[in-house]
């Protein structure tokens, strides 16, 4: 029983301490499968530059609109350039993208939702009526206001998706600080006279963390799918960059030439938001066992 | 009904200042974009004069304060100023294009609603089979398709190869088919998770167990008990959703070069006909506010459980 237990205890049992690392990357098929296509892609993008048998910018018109064929797997662009070298370079630009983007929403929302959801007042007040306006926005929306201003390419579209996640991220970390601020353990601490704000950062913070990582996972899979939109539609990624959704922009105009052009690319997107949804959904299942069905 | 009506008022009035909060994210758009605000609305072309007539109307040469309050004195008689590409009056530009949207995003919804809640308790109630599991990873992968690419694929299959539908365009149903199915995958997906999820949440919840015990067969326990129940989340899901179908249809309108506001928002921001970029934002985020209010309405009025 809780009367049993001195305060001292009940801070040792707090959740995240029970499994490592590895053993949560590792925690179920979902985890196992997304890691494993996470770490592909991460390995694409590494090692691109020996992996790619062509150069990606280089143009070649005698070579243009080539079938996949073995000394071009995914066949040739509109300049003749090597659509399977150039997949594989994109795949820098969209994890690139998916991680900046949730950095700069965690930097910012983290100490926002924090304070808001440990001290709450007039500060929680304030800080979520100015979230309700900037949620009545469709993140794509909000991002396109944000290019808009910046001007299109491809940091400005990283900023603006991360700069455009940051609403729902500090709602998210409110709502998961105001859970974890009633468990036993925070009580425990504030009994044994800790201090607010080193509550706040050492048992509520690193309690939700959880919750921080299975929607870090999910939100790099949004990043990407709304980076690669904004690329599609002119505002991100500009040609000739190997970026995804900029490639199958450009192949939408060429049809009836080569579906490769545009087909590749896009496969290559929804591959990797397919890793890090898996990855996110089964890393939850694994932190919230009693959820699972 | 006077609590509902209280709920209602209070509901109201925080859709106020939400209101006010989006205009002068609007407004400052126009002031945050590099260069003279009186240039971004009349033009690169405009001549000197017009861009004189500019400034006293907008009160460009008073303080921001005072500008704001003219925006929202405009605001308030409908006047959302004049597209610098076709010279007329944007709320004229915007109307028939938001009708067009609107078309679109219903179709999307309907859509969802006929296709993700089916496949939802079909995967609930054939639970742990193949079938449960193929839907749930053709849903997966639906989450994570990107909406622009599924919109080429869906032209390559049914425009180049069967020729059966235009690839793009604004007309009857025929050139609304594959926008809407496009634009609806992602919220089919979602809502067939979702109604899974929830259906067999409730189907271990111990008023099942009872309407089993008195031997309803599994049926009727499914659609006469459980479903009801179930369907709450994937309500609240759809409400969401229909807001963001709304403004969500821009990259599904540019690849079928349908003519709705999120197509116009896109060509607008190429041609720096910053004010109807201006106005399109606003009429978006309003209806995205005032969708979820209804929603919000409806919902609470529909469940009783819901406190006011």
């Amino acid at each position: 029983m809780a009367q049993a237990l001195t305060a001292e205890a009940v801070l040792q049992r707090r959740p995240w301490r029970r499994r490592g690392v590895a053993g949560l990357v590792l925690a179920n098929a979902g985890t196992r499968a997304g890691a494993a296509i996470i770490l592909a892609f991460v390995l694409i993008g590494l090692f691109a530059g020996s992996l790619a048998p062509y150069d990606p910018m280089a143009i070649d018109l005698t070579r243009a609109f080539r079938p996949p064929t073995w000394s071009h797997l995914f066949g040739t662009d509109n300049f003749g350039r090597d659509l399977f070298s150039r997949v594989l370079f994109g795949a820098r630009y969209s994890l690139l993208t998916g991680c900046v983007a949730v950095a700069i929403a965690l930097a910012v929302s983290v100490p926002l939702g924090l304070t808001a959801g440990y001290y709450g007042g007039a500060w929680d007040f304030l800080l979520m009526r100015v979230i309700d306006i900037l949620l009545s926005f469709p993140t794509i929306l909000l991002a396109i206001a944000i290019v808009t201003i910046v001007g299109p390419n491809l940091q400005n579209a990283m900023i603006a998706v991360g700069v455009a996640s940051i609403p729902l991220f500090s709602r998210l970390v409110r709502g998961s600080v105001l859970a974890v601020k009633q468990q036993a353990y925070v009580e425990a601490a504030r009994a044994l006279g800790e201090r607010g704000w080193r509550i706040s950062l050492r048992h509520v913070l690193p309690n939700c963390l959880a919750v921080l990582v299975v929607q870090s996972s999910l939100r790099i899979a949004t990043a990407i799918l709304t980076a690669a939109g904004l690329s599609f539609l002119g505002l991100g990624a500009q040609p000739p960059l190997p970026e995804w959704g900029a490639m199958v922009n450009q192949g939408k105009d060429f049809l009836h030439q080569s579906l490769a052009m545009s087909v590749f690319p896009g496969l290559a997107i929804m591959l990797v938001v397919l890793g890090f949804n898996i990855f996110g959904d089964g890393l939850n299942d694994a932190l919230n066992p009693q959820l699972r069905e | 009904m006077g609590r509902f009506r209280r709920y209602l008022l209070a509901r109201l009035l925080f859709v106020l200042p939400t209101l006010l909060g989006v205009s002068l994210l609007a407004f400052g758009l126009i002031h945050l974009i590099p260069g003279d605000p009186a240039r971004l609305i009349a033009g690169d072309d405009a001549t000197d004069e017009t861009i004189r007539d500019i400034q006293a109307a907008y009160g460009l040469d008073r303080p921001l304060h005072i500008q704001y309050l003219i925006y929202l004195g405009n605001l308030a008689r409908g006047q959302l100023g004049v597209s610098i590409r076709s010279g007329r009056p944007i709320l004229e530009e915007i109307a028939p294009r938001f009708l067009n949207t609107l078309q679109l995003a219903l179709a999307a919804i309907l859509l969802t609603v006929a296709a993700g809640i089916p496949l939802g308790v079909l995967a609930a109630s054939r639970r742990r089979t193949a079938l449960d599991r193929l839907s749930m990873l053709a849903a997966l992968c639906g989450i994570a398709t990107p909406v622009f690419w599924l919109g080429i694929l869906f032209q390559i299959v049914f425009a180049v190869w069967l020729q059966w539908l235009p690839s793009g365009g604004t007309g009857g149903l025929r050139y609304l088919l594959l926008p809407a199915f496009t634009l609806a995958a992602f919220s089919v997906a979602n809502v067939a998770r979702l109604t899974r999820a929830s259906l067999l949440e409730i189907l271990g919840q111990d008023f099942i167990r009872t309407a089993r015990a008195k031997g309803l067969t599994e049926p009727a326990i499914l659609f006469g008990h459980a479903l009801r129940n179930a369907l709450i989340p994937t309500l609240t899901f759809l409400s969401l959703q229909f807001g963001f179908l709304l403004g969500g249809a821009v990259l599904t309108e540019t690849v079928f070069s349908y003519s709705g506001i999120g197509r116009y928002l896109v060509q607008s921001i190429f041609f720096r006909d910053y004010p109807v970029v201006q106005g399109v934002i606003l009429i978006i985020a309003c209806s995205y506010i005032l969708v979820n209010l209804v929603a919000d309405l409806l919902y609470s009025w529909a469940d009783p459980r819901i406190s006011y």
